[in-house]
């Protein structure tokens, strides 16, 4: 029993206790660093993995304390909790890899892997967070541990893209701190709790959840960047690219939206919220932010802004599917949490090892680099199609089951949504692959073959081999038990009560 | 038989893999033609119907082979075969074979997938893999032409995915979370809304099949392909369109009058409109392209036909398999012939054979195919007046048929010929050629299978046709008659000017009223922060306060009373 | 607190060993003061006790080795005259009224006449001016900035407090009877002001310490919504406002004098009180920029600091009495607070500039603000003792009253 109610703890304080002793490493010690940083991830995904176990075979993970009267401190493992840490302790694995490769002879170190544990560390929090106030403690660690990570280049863009990040994430921090401070004064301890705690209240308190609800999913829409709040994701691709990948696959977008999860499913109950009659508002923005970021994505010349904006659509794929109401739209939207994810920061190595590689920022640089890179450009091209939605990819697998939760709700429009954003997903990311496959290579790229046998370090480029791998073997093995999938399934029949 | 379905479908996928390994690139062209000999040993070999089940896959994978299904099957591993071993002898000096091939490989296994799938999420992505990968083949020459057919095949590709995006996901959702294909036309006519869902279904399917309208890709980018890629695309690529509408439709569930009726009229205007666009056209790639076009409005039609009379399906749908089976390999060999004109007569013999397939002369197939179906058509024309018409423009179409095959002759004769073609590219070619005309010897027994007896009637009505059009060429020729110049995509010229028209109208509009909202807006905060600087800074507030902070002190105690005292 | 702001000195200074026998005995008169006021039962002895704390204060102010050091000593002389002044001549009043001056006593007795609504009035500006509220603040920032930083640590952690504590209990025994709920509002309208006024001044500083010390006018603005949450209000609320603001003086203590602290070795080590001279600060100074951090996070009341603890209880009361209009207040001062708190970290990351030589700062005197900073945010999560405490200690009154 002690380890059971020790272990979320154990997860936490490996990515935690590294990133103190991170900091005391002198700059130099680059192995010592290197080492610290891929044990403690290791370890750490090790331990996830034996909590998956545990909570397939029903063993109960949690751990708690009083922080102060009527406040508890409480982290516990649950489905939903074991799918966002799953994600982002494999994730971590490999963006560690993919930073210590990219970040190799670059100033300031230490700082940014500290950093970089820290924002770990509170995803972690995030996922295993056992209530509302546990939630929004490690929410705000998150908003301040990626900070250094957005100026880390230290240049003027990238200070002002840290202030644009900081006064669009703070705001929301203070919004969602007031919601929940109204929620635990108005109803006590929230714990999170699949179906939530209302299923019978008073019709009299209606206006008043409605107005909680507004103000949690208002802060949590800022990370989760919903249009209008959407603005500082675009900004702060001027970040190194393994702290984009992290930002838009694992860390400060998806703890947005995982916080919409929490809220919707486990605070609200999702029965509650469909009779509370927010889910509708919240679909229709979470579409217009769809058909919004793709249409911005299309004018973008710059890859890693497309790609931003690429994000800012995609992840309201995940509030979409939350809105839905009903199993199916619920898997969809658990499922794409994962997917996305995992795509997204495919994407974002592969354009990191272009602009590391080669120097190429800009698309239209990107004509027949396939020739001098294809390992990347293929993960890219995974990464990409799957973004689009093809069949058999992961990203299909989510787009069919928000598809079939917009049937079951009988949402029609949002079919609609989602073809519009295959469309346009597809006309801002094929021009990209044709340019990359099938124009004639640019003649420097010709003259620098690389030295080595690869194309470039390997560090580089295992990491977006790997997802892209998992891209492919996800979508077509989406029914294998122990997949993203099926814990979805698994999960959406918990919360149905199926 | 289980691990033939799947290697059916694996075997070009994993022969796809050698192209990661630059050692083994260079042979990889010569595995086209055994990639797809498990498959066709299912075809040939395997008579049960069966399916299989592999739960792990997708939502759960069902793959299997039934009647229909054998005849597709079929059709793509004789062509699929043949035009491997023709790309050999024409990619012989391609330094970008080993592309070609990849391409290829993975186009065929998404082609045969498809033909082998019995659930909607695995159709669905074997049809996407042979789309996208299809891209490959058209744009693999790299010549202007080529990209911008590929830009126009991958944007219409795009909408069909979005369409059967919408109509699969009503079509599976009604029949319950990932039912068997087999289930799913009876759950469609059992929905509340089978049209909507049809409708759907008939245009995601309708770009690959050429619809009209639909169809501003098929003749841009069927020619621009490598030779042996074109034969595939035109012969058996297009039929995917017409399988998915096979599987996906509620054909013989239920009778839904507008919608066959419609589709009959598209059918037709297809077939028609095809042919006329066809011959007003200058190279004979492009021709073939029209005529598949042409032909595949006559498997439009007979599928209207089905919708419209539930009972016509057990008839129709061998037929249209048939139909399908006769023209993918008639059209196949004539996209072959098309490099192999070396000026020697019994090579004609070999591009002839086929076209009269096409024609549907006597001892062909497409006589088998064609008179089945004016034959069934004549029922159903006396139940409904609205299609009274039929029959006569089905020999317009005929005609037209023949009329876009003197085209092709004629293109064919002023093609500039090769100088020397590769002993498989020739023993492919008359391969195929033979098989297209495989009704001289199979008509005897595929004839009594549907009923077809070859009487005097039925060749006059074959050769009538083709009598008139060849009347019509020779007065056509006599007066000098010029045909109008019509681009190859036919419609897409004008919606193109109007498009870009419409874009620069806009983006003048919103580009416009941008740029003055925006003026104004940095006018006003600079006036903004003038006004702003002009007022004292908060520092001089902060002095002036530190020297008056007796006043304020005693301010502050007054009020405190006086508040007190309220 | 003291201990480590003690080992501070100790280090500061330790190459000017003249000047550090000078700090000393400065820095026990203010520890005696403090001591007393913390435990003064009448009105006298926390008039004495404050000028005890007022004497060693102007001392270690004008310690500093500029004019302007003097100038601010001798500003904040004349603040706290004028301050305990205005004390005395309330306190001599309540006495001609009641004859005693002991807390607990007058309890019992006061009521609410002219007279003593004066003395309550002049002893409140009074306190109100030495714990420098809004628009009373002027003379903090100056005397703050111009000290040395662990003296400026401690001023701004302890001796601010010690004024704020003299006034709560004043409020604390008399405002229910005497007080106003207006007057309440009115001291939580300057407290609001002062947030804001703080902050936006803070957010335009130029100068290192002059920003930390603006910070902490806003800081004490938090104080004074205390007063409109526990006047007229249900006791449930008056209990949250309690624990906020206990926590708010505990985590402003704390994080107030780590940034102090760190704020004087950065100003060490660059050889520039400008802001703007700390571009590439995070790399030769990592440990004290992250104790500046660490404290910051207290300051702007994010998770899990105490000040997040402090800003949860006060919203939470604040909601509870439907005094809705504090939120906002304290949202924005989250967010001003954020602004400036990041305005040295956005240069400090700074990395387009030459990289000018830094002094090297012993290791041991980037320690305690480190020690400090890290209390301040875990009292977040350890809030539970000392609330408990405090609890202990209500029950006590209570059951007193």
């Amino acid at each position: 029993m002690a380890t059971n109610s020790l272990l979320p703890l154990w997860v936490l304080a490996t990515s935690l206790v590294v990133a103190f002793i991170i900091f005391t490493i002198p700059e130099e010690r680059f192995k010592l660093r290197s080492f610290l940083n891929l044990s403690a991830a290791v370890i750490k995904l090790l331990l996830v993995m034996i909590m998956t176990w545990g909570v397939f075979q029903g063993v109960f993970y949690e751990t708690h304390f009083e922080v102060a009267p009527g406040l508890e401190f409480s982290l516990k493992a649950d489905p939903l909790s074991i799918v966002f840490a799953g994600l982002s302790s494999v994730l971590w694995l490999l963006t560690t890899v993919y930073a210590i490769g990219y970040l190799e002879d670059s100033p300031n170190r230490s700082r940014f892997f500290g950093f970089f544990s820290f924002c770990v560390a509170s995803t972690l929090g995030i996922a295993l967070a056992g209530n509302l106030f546990t939630f929004l403690l490690f929410y705000e660690m998150l908003t301040l541990s990626a900070y250094p990570l957005v100026v880390h280049r230290g240049t003027q863009a990238a200070l002002r893209a840290g202030r644009v990040y900081l006064i669009y994430t703070l705001s929301g921090g203070a919004l969602l701190m007031l919601g929940v401070v109204m929620m635990y004064l108005n109803y006590g301890e929230m714990p999170f709790e699949s179906g939530g705690h209302f299923q019978q209240v008073d019709v009299a308190e209606y206006p008043m959840l409605g107005f909680i609800f507004f103000l949690l999913i208002a802060g949590l829409a800022v990370k989760a960047a919903l249009v209008p709040l959407h603005g500082w994701l675009p900004s702060a691709m001027v970040a190194p690219a393994p702290v984009s990948a992290l930002l838009h696959a694992v860390a400060v977008v998806k703890a947005g939206v995982f916080g919409i999860v929490r809220v919707v499913y486990d605070i609200f109950g999702i029965e509650f919220a469909y009779m509370l009659g927010v889910l509708v508002p919240l679909s229709i923005l979470a579409s217009a932010t769809i058909v919004y970021g793709s249409i911005r994505a299309l004018y973008q010349t710059d890859l890693k802004r497309r790609l931003a904006f690429s994000t800012v659509s995609q992840v309201s794929y995940i509030t979409l599917g939350i809105t839905l109401f009903g199993p199916l739209g619920t898997i969809g939207a658990i499922v794409h949490l994962v997917h996305q994810g995992i795509m997204k920061i495919t994407l974002f190595f592969c354009a990191g090892n272009y602009a590391e590689t080669l120097g190429i920022h800009r698309i239209d640089e990107l004509d027949g680099v396939a020739k001098r890179m294809p390992w990347t450009s293929m993960a890219f091209t995974m990464g990409a199609l799957g973004m689009i939605g093809l069949p058999p990819l992961a990203g299909f697998i989510s787009k069919w089951y928000l598809g079939l939760g917009a049937l079951e709700s009988g949402m029609y429009w949002v079919l609609f949504v989602l073809v519009m954003s295959t469309l346009l997903n597809a006309a801002y990311f094929l021009p990209i692959l044709h340019r990359i496959w099938f124009r004639a290579p640019h003649p420097r790229w010709l003259s620098s073959q690389p030295v080595k046998r690869v194309e470039c370090s390997w560090l580089l480029l295992a990491p977006p081999l790997v997802t892209a791998v998992l891209i492919l073997l996800l979508g077509v093995f989406a029914s294998w038990p122990m997949s993203p999938f099926s814990w979805a399934i698994f999960m959406a029949n918990q919360e149905y009560g199926l | 038989m289980n691990s033939l379905i799947v290697l059916s479908i694996t075997l070009p996928l994993l022969l796809a893999l050698m192209a990661l390994f630059e050692s083994l690139r260079s042979g990889l062209i010569r595995s086209l033609p055994w990639a797809v000999l498990p498959a066709l040993c299912l075809a040939l070999l395997v008579n049960e119907n069966l399916v299989i089940s592999l739960p792990y896959g997708l939502t759960g994978v069902l793959l299997g082979i039934d009647e229909t299904r054998r005849l597709f099957l079929l059709l793509a591993t004789l062509l699929w075969g043949v035009a491997g071993v023709y790309a050999i002898g024409y990619l012989q000096r391609d330094v970008k074979q080993w592309q070609f091939s990849l391409f290829w490989l993975l186009t065929l296994s998404g082609n045969l997938g498809l033909i082998l799938s019995f659930d909607a999420l695995s159709f669905y992505s074997f049809f996407a893999l042979m789309t996208f990968a299809g891209y490959g083949l058209v744009v693999h020459t790299g010549s202007s032409e080529a990209t911008y057919a590929g830009r126009i095949y991958l944007i219409m590709a795009m909408m069909g995915e979005g369409l059967l995006l919408v109509g699969l996901l009503a079509a599976v959702y009604v029949a319950g979370v990932n039912p068997a294909l087999d289930q799913l036309p009876l759950a469609i006519a059992n929905s509340s809304s089978p049209v909507l869902i049809s409708m759907m279904i008939l245009l995601g399917f309708g770009i690959k099949a050429g619809l009209p309208i639909l169809h501003l890709w098929l003749p841009l980018a069927h020619p621009v392909a490598p030779v042996p890629a074109s034969a595939v695309l035109s012969g058996v690529m297009i039929k995917a369109g017409l399988l998915g509408w096979l599987i996906f439709l509620p054909l013989g569930e239920m009778s839904l009058t507008t919608l066959g009726i419609l589709v009959v009229v598209l059918g037709v205007v297809a077939a028609i409109g095809a042919a006329l666009i066809g011959i007003c056209q200058r190279k004979a790639k492009t021709v073939l392209a029209y005529s598949s076009i042409s032909q595949m409005g006559w498997m439009t039609m007979m599928v209207g036909l089905m919708l419209l009379e539930a009972s016509l399906a057990p008839i129709l749908i061998p037929l249209v398999a048939l139909f399908a089976l006769h023209h993918g390999l008639a059209k196949g060999a004539l996209f072959l012939s098309v490099p192999m004109n070396t000026g020697r007569t019994l090579s004609w013999l070999w591009v002839l054979l086929p076209a009269f397939s096409l024609m549907g002369l006597p001892f062909t197939s497409g006589l088998l195919v064609k008179t089945a179906f004016k034959r069934e058509t004549i029922e159903i024309v006396s139940q409904h007046w609205i299609l009274a018409w039929l029959p006569g423009l089905l020999s317009i179409a005929a005609i037209g048929t023949c009329l876009l095959m003197f085209r092709f002759l004629g293109c064919l004769t002023k093609h500039p010929s090769a100088d020397s073609i590769h002993f498989a590219q020739r023993g492919s070619f008359v391969l195929l050629s033979l098989l297209s005309g495989f009704a001289f010897l199979g008509l005897p027994f595929l004839g009594a299978s549907v009923g077809i007896e070859l009487t005097h009637e039925v060749a006059f009505g074959a050769v009538f046709p083709l009598l008139l059009a060849s009347l019509l060429f020779l007065v056509g020729r006599m007066l000098g008659f010029n045909l109008p110049n019509i681009p190859p995509g036919d419609l897409l010229i004008p919606i193109r000017s109007v498009m870009s028209h419409l874009y620069a109208v806009s983006n003048d509009f919103v580009s416009a009223r941008y740029e003055v909202s925006l003026q104004r807006m940095t006018l006003w905060l600079n006036e903004k922060k003038t006004r702003y600087q002009d007022l004292v800074a908060p520092e001089v507030i902060e002095t002036a306060m530190r020297k008056q902070v007796v006043w304020i002190f005693l301010g502050l105690a007054v009020s405190f009373v006086a508040i007190l005292r309220f | 607190m003291a201990l480590l702001a003690a080992f501070q000195i100790h280090h500061y200074f330790a190459h000017q060993l003249d000047l550090q026998k000078r700090i000393w005995w400065r820095f026990w008169l203010i520890l005696l003061g403090l001591t007393l006021v913390w435990s003064a039962g009448d009105l006298i002895t926390l008039y004495v006790a404050m000028e005890i704390v007022a004497l060693g204060v102007v001392g270690l102010i004008a310690l500093g080795d500029q004019a302007e050091s003097y100038r601010s000593a001798l500003r904040y002389l004349k603040a706290v005259l004028l301050g305990t002044l205005s004390f005395l001549i309330g306190s001599i009043i309540i006495w001609g009224v009641y004859g005693t001056v002991s807390l607990s006593a007058l309890q019992q007795q006061i009521e609410g006449t002219g007279l003593t609504g004066l003395a309550f009035a002049l002893i409140t500006v009074g306190l109100v001016y030495r714990a420098a509220l809004f628009p009373l603040h002027s003379w903090l920032p100056p005397a703050h900035g111009s000290s040395h930083a662990p003296l400026s640590a401690l001023l701004s952690a302890l001796v601010t407090k010690a004024s704020f504590y003299s006034l709560a209990r004043v409020w604390l025994d008399w405002g229910d009877l005497i007080g106003s709920e207006l007057l309440a509002q009115l001291l939580g309208i300057l407290g609001a002001l002062a947030i804001v006024w703080g902050g936006w001044m803070a957010c335009r500083q130029s100068e290192l310490k002059m920003l930390v010390a603006y910070s902490s006018v806003n800081q004490v603005g938090y104080f004074f919504l205390f007063f409109p949450l526990i006047i007229g209000v249900s006791h449930e609320v008056a209990v949250l406002a309690k624990q906020g603001v206990i926590l708010q003086v505990i985590s402003h203590a704390l994080a107030k004098a780590a940034l102090f602290m760190a704020a004087g070795n950065l100003v060490a080590a660059m050889g520039s009180k400008y802001i703007a001279d700390l571009s590439g600060m995070s790399r030769s100074m990592p440990l004290s920029l992250l104790s500046f951090g660490f404290a910051g996070v207290s300051i702007m009341g994010l998770p899990p600091s105490g000040g997040f603890l402090a800003k949860w209880y006060v919203l939470q009361a604040s909601l509870l009495s439907g005094q809705w209009w504090w939120i906002p207040v304290l949202i924005l001062g989250g967010l001003l607070s954020a602004a400036y708190i990041f305005r040295i970290f956005s240069r400090s990351f700074l990395e387009e500039c030459s990289v000018k030589p830094i002094k090297p700062v012993p290791k041991i005197l980037e320690i305690a603000p480190m020690v400090l900073a890290l209390l301040a945010v875990g009292l977040g999560l350890l809030a539970s003792t000392p609330l408990s405490l405090m609890t202990i200690a209500m029950v006590v009154t209570d059951g007193h009253e």
